[in-house]
């Protein structure tokens, strides 16, 4: 595997404009027809990134996560995906990142990161399977402090369409996760939470500019955040929320986390904004059950955290 | 009545406190609270236990955090059935909490609490202006669209200006340094004394520093590790080029340097029956054994605006049976440094014995050696409702530390506060 080391971390603007132009009607349309698929074997890397507090502190906002002397369980995916998209845009990604769709995210966090740590961050992209669907790969971001492997996360993403006809349907009821949750090796997994079966533990009115402000934040403008009209081209009738910030406030409002932990989550229906939505939580043995789901039950995340 | 327990001093804990705008402009009091509440329990491990109650509170406080305290133990390591609620009474809010806990702990109510405080003026509250409320309040009210109508005509730019809290007096508009700047003037109290005073807060807590003294008191937080107050290199010579702020600003004598900055901080105390400290292998530092709270009246009475603790302290020592020189330590809020010297300059003075305080006597001079022995708010800085905590955690372990005091063991905290409030309290090994 090749491996490109990046001097800083790559601005999500430009590669953003990259990957949009993929979609216009000028290039021949879609994802690269020639050939099986594959993905970019390269592990894309940057070292000495510092984690600043004023960063940290508008993410913690944003997503309502408290500011402490360690960054939020979430936020070092601010530093990795910005080198997964950076892969996903490249010429050798067969995809189109903005057809893309992230279906999961799995976060090991080994240890606390101190706000104001240097960390070396790096990523790829692996394990490109068949789905009923499309296709499904991860982008596997680690972080390392001090040479030690404190953090990584595991995202998955499926591309529609381009089905393989060879692929049989799973049997996963997860939705598009399905097959994600199926791997885990832990005994609680995702798919044994029943977002519609949690006892409520709050209503989040969630605001129609948080898309906004999570990519001010994140510097994930994708445009199917930012207003319904930037988001119509791309299916959605509304801007939709990150499904990183719903995995963030989801786990905010969980309060302290022991480390090392594991957190994973199915991204189900995604959040319309605005929105009102339910948050149920159940204390579990080894950690928790969680979800977002709408008023009338049907899931937006399902998550579990395990220790 | 059955018998009064022993309330004692368990353990403390803060953040290192910052300048406003530094360190900590980004935390809020919640963060701050709680990073405070989670050191002091990882430090005890009490982390998933339950307290008997947590008092509180902050001076400048947002509306929403009505319930600031409570909110701070449902974030912490604490088990979230542990009940708190918030107090608020300026200065003296945490040594206020503190005392709240230890009479609980003393009638045999609870039998560990934490009392604890925290201030920011870097995330200071700002609300909308009188006008905009009120033509807000109504507009809630109206019905009619003439009366949408009416109110719209009453629109004003200046409606956009924001109220923002001001270190005044409600009832005399002066600031606190302003009211001090009378106190100090009426006493006669030296610039070189101030600056003396103030250069000696620094160096001593300097020292405490460089010894350790509180390596079990503070716990780090977003990457600060020291009181960056603190001006260790600071010389009297340094002090005494600057201006004054406070007073006239040519004769005054109160300056940046002899008097608190606005500082972000929060502290809190661990209290709990000996028992209860015994049965976690926890020490008693020392034990609260009483303490008195006066106010004066600043606005008409010709009384200074800090001076309330000058008459809390002798109706202290009378029901206590104590003199004033009956004390190992005093630990006397350094809000400005003039007022810990007007405060001994009264006690010393037989007229105003006499006439205010109403003793044959006056109460005398205190040993300067045992005054604030690892500095105080002048070096650390004072984010107003965490100073209390502070004073009672770093009195309990000096207490702590040494056998051989004269007296046993035995701490005079002297706090004032706005509204010409004080609360005093002694400390026992």
């Amino acid at each position: 595997m090749a491996s490109v080391e990046l001097p800083a971390t790559p601005d999500l603007g430009g590669l953003y404009a990259r990957a949009l132009r993929g979609v216009l009607p000028s290039r021949s349309s879609g994802d690269h027809d020639d050939g099986p698929p594959v993905l970019p074997d390269t592990t894309v890397s940057v070292p000495d990134v510092a984690i600043d507090l004023d960063t940290v502190a508008d993410y913690a906002r944003v997503c309502g996560f408290r500011l402490d002397s360690d960054v939020p369980v979430t936020h070092p995916h601010l530093l990795g995906f910005p080198l997964a998209v950076w892969l996903m845009t490249r010429d050798d990604f067969r995809f189109d990142l903005l057809g893309t769709v992230h279906v999961a995210n799995r976060i090991v966090a080994h240890e606390p990161i101190p706000v104001g740590a240097n960390v070396d961050v790096s990523a790829r992209l692996a394990d490109l399977r068949p789905h009923r669907r499309g296709w499904q790969f991860d982008a596997v971001v680690e972080v390392r402090h001090d040479g030690r492997l404190v953090w990584e996360s595991t995202s998955t993403n499926l591309r529609r369409g381009h089905s393989p006809r060879t692929v049989q349907d799973h049997d996963g009821q997860a939705g598009d996760a399905d097959d994600t949750s199926g791997r885990t090796a832990s005994a609680r997994t995702v798919a044994d939470v029943d977002p519609a079966d949690l006892p409520m533990t709050g209503r989040w009115r969630v605001p129609g500019d948080i898309g906004r402000r999570y990519g001010a934040v994140s510097g994930d403008r994708n445009p199917i955040h930012l207003s319904a009209l930037s988001a119509r081209p791309f299916g959605f009738p509304q801007a939709i929320a990150h499904g990183m910030w719903s995995k963030a406030a989801a786990l905010a409002g969980l309060g302290r986390l022991d480390l090392p932990c594991t957190i994973d989550v199915a991204f189900h229906k995604p959040v319309l904004l605005p929105s009102t939505v339910e948050y149920a939580t159940r204390r579990e043995p080894d950690g928790w059950s969680f979800a977002l789901r709408r008023r009338d039950g049907r899931p937006h995340l399902a998550g579990v955290v395990t220790t | 009545m059955t018998q009064l327990r022993d309330a004692a001093i368990v353990a403390g804990n803060r953040i290192p406190f910052a300048r406003s705008g530094t360190a900590y402009a980004r935390a809020s009091n919640h963060d701050m609270l709680t990073a405070a509440l989670d050191g002091l329990v990882a430090r005890t491990g009490l982390a998933g236990a339950t307290l008997g109650e947590v008092a509180g509170g902050a001076v400048l406080k947002h509306s929403r955090d009505f319930n600031l305290v409570r909110e701070a133990v449902l974030a912490s390591a604490l088990a979230d059935d542990t009940p708190a609620f918030d107090v608020q009474k300026a200065c003296d809010t945490s040594l206020e909490a503190v005392l709240a806990v230890a009479n609980k702990i003393r009638v045999g109510q609870v039998d560990v609490g934490i009392g604890c405080g925290v201030d920011t003026t870097s995330d200071a509250p700002m609300g909308l202006n009188d006008d905009l409320r009120h033509l807000l309040l109504a507009a809630q009210q109206a019905n009619e669209p003439v009366d949408f109508v009416k109110l719209a005509g009453q629109l004003r730019p200046s409606l956009l200006k924001p109220d923002i809290p001001r270190n005044a007096e409600q009832a005399t508009g002066l600031s606190m340094g302003e009211h001090q700047a009378i106190t100090t003037a009426e006493w006669g109290v030296s610039r070189e004394a101030q600056d003396q005073l103030a250069l000696r807060s620094h160096q001593r807590l300097a020292a405490a520093w460089d010894d350790g003294f509180f390596d079990d008191l503070v716990t780090p937080f977003l990457g600060l590790d020291r009181d960056n107050n603190l001006r260790p290199d600071s010389t009297l010579e340094k002090l005494s080029t600057l201006k004054p702020v406070f007073g006239d600003r040519e004769t005054g004598t109160m300056t940046a340097g002899n008097s608190t900055p606005l500082t972000d901080g929060a502290a809190a105390v661990l209290l709990a029956t000996p028992d209860w400290a015994a049965d976690h292998d926890l020490p008693v530092l020392a034990r609260l054994v009483d303490a008195e709270s006066a106010a004066v009246d600043y606005v008409h009475g010709h009384e200074g605006l800090l001076m309330a603790p000058v008459y809390a302290v002798p109706r202290l020592l009378a029901r206590r049976g104590l003199t004033l020189q009956d004390f190992d330590l005093y630990e006397i809020h350094e809000a400005f440094a003039s007022t810990v010297l007007a405060t001994m300059a009264a006690w010393e003075d037989e007229e105003f014995c006499h006439d205010r305080l109403g003793l044959d006597a006056p109460l005398g001079s205190i040993d300067r050696d045992r005054l604030n022995v690892n500095g105080s708010s002048l070096a650390t800085g004072h984010p107003f409702a965490a100073t209390g905590a502070r004073i009672v955690a770093t009195a309990a372990k000096l207490l702590a530390e040494r056998d051989d005091f004269e007296h046993g063991g035995r701490a005079l905290v002297s706090i004032c506060a706005a509204g010409g409030n004080g609360l005093v309290a002694i400390l026992e090994k």
